[in-house]
């Protein structure tokens, strides 16, 4: 008994170490002034950097923030929208040519998405979406879509739609249906797929890059462009900002989760 | 009130029907089984009836009015599946109460009514425990009670103990034929366990290849089948066809004396066991020997070789050995004969 007790301990640790590892430098050098080759430590210690972005940078980075977030919880909303009907569909139903849809929603994770955006540009220039939250936010759609539709289709599988009908039987309407039976017993998944998609969105570089073409930016572009100018106690600073919001998002979530379960769904 | 017809009803998926021109009354305040081998589509039937799926023809009607096309939820109908669908994020209690909040009735009378089929049912103690923590009995018990809180005009149970231990199973029959009993709702009970339609039943329509070829009150059912084909379906094989002279079935080299006008050509059977078997000579018994014994159980069934035909009797004794020459008796008022131009008879006919 005493033995897994400190089994699980270690493995513990160990997994709290391995997650925290590699923050430890982002927070040394967020609050260092002097750092130099081969000190282990900086030499020394300030809040320049945190000062830099409260004060100075402040108003920057608010407005990454909230571009960051704006365009992160439009594609998580709408890849729900799309992803709840289209996964439902692949998980509970049988039509021709399924596998076929379920292949080629793999494509934009398979295909770099360096090649996707750049492709998707050309159009979008036509379409006048650059440059523009939309065709930022559709752009992200194209990465974070399949891994909603693809985590909704999983949840649907093991949904037995004969609850639904039990729920009808008993005098429910469709829409009384689905608020009160389908969505409870499906918000596990839906909450793990509206996450995904938000912090799949929300590390976006790449794609806002191109799209965005510099006029929409995101924390991640911020971070890019400091960390270009060598000042890297601000970078690091910033990187952890970036950050905060996930961790309150997933610790959000986990409890949520942690409550729910995957209860009842069989 | 609770009288249901069906009208030349057929139902199925898409363009695929799987019974065909189906007529069917069910009287108010009986409960009517529905019996018949699995995938006969009695599940199908169910789920039109209750406006789950679309009839592809004929009607529907309940109580003098035409439900065809009206909505599940609007239905005064429940159907109970077979597996019992408990929401799972809700507690005994408020499963229970579910349908009557679709309805946005008030709270008070909701937890009145709920507590009156909770004690009905008695599931009282068990109100505010979660739904995982019960045994199945106890879940279909609650499936039972959300949908009797409802009070619909009929009753649907899609073989909903058909999953339980035969102990418990027998427990629900008893206590399903009680609630019917003193609720008076008309309840229609689809069923492939012949024993359970025998015991819980008013009426059973036999229902083979998508139709109903007979309805009657058990007794009348299991003692005179309409033709050879529901005997056997009934766990009856000993079927006999030959002629009637002076009261004596002749049919190839068996006599057996009955009590029936002559008949030139006609089929008799009898139950397996209504045949008395004895080890030792008896007048008027037919000799014949044992070719094949299975242990039943409470009874034993033996085949019996009589030359030309076999016939299998069920017997409390199982003293009879395999290739043992014994007697068999036929008590004449035990036999039923169909007449040669049989025909099912009308679905509604009692």
């Amino acid at each position: 008994m005493k033995k897994t007790n400190s089994a699980q301990y270690t493995i513990f640790v160990l997994v709290l170490f391995t997650i925290i590892v590699p923050f430890i430098p982002l927070i040394l050098w967020s609050l260092s002034e002097q750092w130099f080759y081969p000190a282990a430590l900086p030499q020394k210690f300030g809040l320049r950097a945190w000062n830099y972005i409260f004060s100075t940078a402040g108003e920057q980075i608010i407005r990454g923030l909230v571009a960051s977030f704006s365009v992160a919880l439009t594609t998580s909303i709408l890849s729900l929208f799309i992803g709840y009907p289209a996964g439902r569909a692949l998980g509970l139903y049988n039509f021709k040519g399924k596998k076929f849809i379920a292949l080629l929603l793999l494509l934009p994770i398979v295909v770099p998405p360096l090649s996707t955006s750049m492709g998707l540009h050309l159009w979008f220039l036509h379409l006048n979406l650059t440059e523009h939250f939309l065709g930022v936010v559709l752009v992200h759609l194209t990465f974070c879509l399949p891994y909603s539709i693809y985590v909704i289709s999983g949840v649907f599988s093991d949904f037995n739609p004969d609850f639904e009908a039990q729920a009808r039987s008993l005098g429910a309407t469709s829409w009384q249906v689905f608020v009160r039976v389908t969505l409870p017993m499906t918000l596990p998944g839906v909450t793990v797929a509206a996450l995904f998609a938000f912090l799949l969105s929300w590390s976006q570089y790449l794609s806002t890059l191109i799209i965005g073409g510099g006029k929409i930016l995101t924390l991640p572009i911020l971070l890019f462009s400091l960390m270009d100018g060598g000042d890297r106690p601000v970078a690091s600073a910033i990187s952890l900002i970036f950050i905060c919001p996930v961790f309150v998002v997933l610790a959000a979530s986990a409890q949520s989760l942690g409550r729910q379960g995957l209860r009842g769904i069989r | 009130m609770g009288r249901l017809q069906l009208n030349n009803l057929s139902v199925g998926y898409g363009s695929k029907a799987i019974m065909t021109a189906l007529d069917l009354q069910v009287n108010d305040g009986e409960l009517l089984c529905l019996l018949g081998p699995s995938g006969a589509g009695k599940t199908t039937l169910l789920k039109t009836i209750g406006g789950l799926i679309p009839p592809l023809q004929g009607s529907i009607v309940l109580d003098d009015m035409d439900v065809t096309r009206m909505k599940a939820d609007k239905r005064d109908v429940v159907l109970l599946f077979q597996k019992p669908l408990l929401f799972p994020f809700q507690n005994v209690l408020e499963n229970i109460g579910f349908g009557l909040r679709m309805q946005k009735i008030d709270s008070k009378a909701i937890a009145e009514k709920c507590h009156k089929v909770m004690e009905l049912t008695e599931l009282t103690p068990l109100a505010n425990k979660r739904v995982d923590e019960l045994s199945g009995g106890q879940q279909q018990r609650v499936a039972l009670a959300r949908a009797l809180v409802l009070e619909p005009s009929i009753l649907l149970l899609d073989e909903p103990l058909s999953s339980l231990d035969p102990d418990l199973r027998q427990k629900m029959q008893h206590l399903i034929r009680r609630l019917q009993r003193q609720t008076a709702t008309t309840m229609l009970f689809v069923t492939h366990d012949q024993s359970e339609a025998f015991s819980m039943s008013d009426r059973i329509a036999l229902l083979i290849h998508g139709k109903i070829r007979q309805l009657d009150r058990p007794e009348k059912l299991f003692r005179s089948p309409a033709n050879p084909d529901l005997a056997i379906f009934l766990g009856n094989p000993n079927i006999i066809t030959g002629c009637i002279q002076d009261k004596i079935l002749t049919s190839q080299n068996l006599s057996i004396a009955v009590n029936h006008p002559n008949a030139a050509e006609i089929t008799a059977t009898i139950r397996p066991e209504d045949i008395v078997l004895s080890d030792i000579e008896i007048a008027d018994g037919i000799p014949g020997t044992v070719s094949a014994k299975q242990f039943e159980g409470t009874l034993t069934r033996f085949t019996v070789d009589l030359g030309q035909t076999s016939l299998t009797a069920l017997c409390f004794s199982d003293s009879f050995s395999l290739g043992q020459k014994i007697w068999l008796q036929f008590p004449v008022e035990k036999f039923h004969f169909f007449t040669t131009d049989d025909q099912p008879p009308l679905p509604n006919g009692q």
